[in-house]
């Protein structure tokens, strides 16, 4: 039963896919049908048209292998073995670093957004 | 012939996928990751027996089309956790601003320093975005879209991997906080990271990806005018 359900779950979100993937062909958006397909979705959460547990197994099932669902698309980098040669080693470099800055930076600032307003709280209370 | 190759092809996958899995709870150290550690194993077999890139996709396709609704799916813990987004509105603004901005700066000042074309430059502008959107931005700027997507992985497996002590090293301690710096810098890979410190910050990180993914379809042409006119 518990299966049934959860495929049936799943089978609801590809569906969220295909509307999200025809919309995007159908206006013509610059946003990929995948990112459409999320909105549609957790729209029609937010305004309790979907159920929560319509979609809850099946969506901890897709999550659960999303690591997986990743892999092919990053085997492609096989063909891209001679930027990391030679000078295209400080392209990686680069790339690198620039994430991890930009990983740094919008990080702190969250922090510090986030506490300032845990602190506001605080203070409203007292 | 052909089917026997694809099945073969995913069955490749799924063992390396094992294999990488089993690796990643043996050692539980971010440079595991299961998804660059399969990867590799997959790479290296390929490359063992000779076989092309094109095809391995043809049975490696059938799982890449599982991608999307697996994007799809983040849906819910984003809806599942919307009250820890909704009350920071600002600081998850300004964080995304944040993040398309250094991503901006950062990436056209090292490869200028380093001596790239303005086309390689162009290129690597979308990197911190997910792969679909950043394809398309690249396309539309004149970089190189399937360059922009390899360097997208480099960003992807860069907060998967290093974010980790970064996120120690910074002392970020809110879920929040967290999981944008992975969904903005990294992406859905970074984001499935992300799931694995918690629900909330999963949640931060589709958001932030999302949010990143769409800010920068606006900003970087807008960035680009300002800065190469």
């Amino acid at each position: 039963m518990r299966v049934l359900t959860t495929f049936l779950q799943t089978a609801l979100i590809f569906l969220f896919y295909f509307a999200g993937q025809f919309i995007q062909n159908w206006f013509n958006l610059p946003i990929p049908g995948s990112i459409i397909g999320l909105l549609l979705l957790f729209l029609l959460l937010t305004l309790n048209i979907i159920p929560e547990n319509w979609v809850k197994d099946g969506a901890n099932l897709l999550l659960s292998l999303m690591m997986f669902f990743f892999v092919p698309a990053t085997v492609g980098i096989m063909n891209y073995f001679h930027i990391f040669q030679g000078k295209g080693i400080l392209l990686v470099m680069a790339i690198i670093l620039s994430t991890c800055l930009v990983f740094i930076g919008s990080g702190y600032i969250c922090e510090k957004g986030t506490k300032q307003t845990v602190k506001e709280k605080e203070n409203y209370m007292a | 012939m052909k089917i026997l190759t694809a099945v073969g092809m995913i069955i490749l996958t799924i063992v390396s996928f094992i294999i990488a899995k089993k690796m990643y709870t043996t050692f539980k150290r971010p440079l595991f990751n299961p998804t660059l550690m399969s990867t590799i194993l997959v790479i290296l077999f390929l490359l063992l027996f000779n076989i092309p890139y094109e095809t391995y996709m043809t049975g490696g396709k059938w799982i890449q089309t599982l991608l999307g609704p697996s994007i799809v799916a983040l849906a819910y813990p984003l809806y599942k956790h919307k009250a820890l987004l909704s009350e920071n509105i600002w600081p998850v603004f300004l964080s995304i601003f944040t993040a398309v901005v250094v991503n901006f700066l950062t990436v056209c000042f090292f490869l200028w320093m380093l001596g790239y074309t303005e086309e390689m430059i162009l290129t690597s502008l979308p990197k911190s975005v997910t792969t679909a959107v950043a394809i398309q931005i690249s396309d539309q700027i004149g970089g190189i879209p399937s360059l922009t997507a390899v360097l997208v992985m480099i960003a992807g497996f860069t907060g998967a991997v290093i974010g980790p002590y970064l996120v120690k090293l910074c002392k970020f301690d809110h879920d929040l906080a967290r999981g944008m710096a992975y969904g903005n810098a990294s992406h859905a890979i970074g984001t499935t990271k992300a799931l694995e410190h918690s629900p909330e910050s999963g949640s931060a990180g589709s958001a932030g990806m999302i949010l990143t993914a769409i800010f920068s379809s606006i900003m970087i042409p807008v960035l680009i005018w300002v800065f190469f006119l």
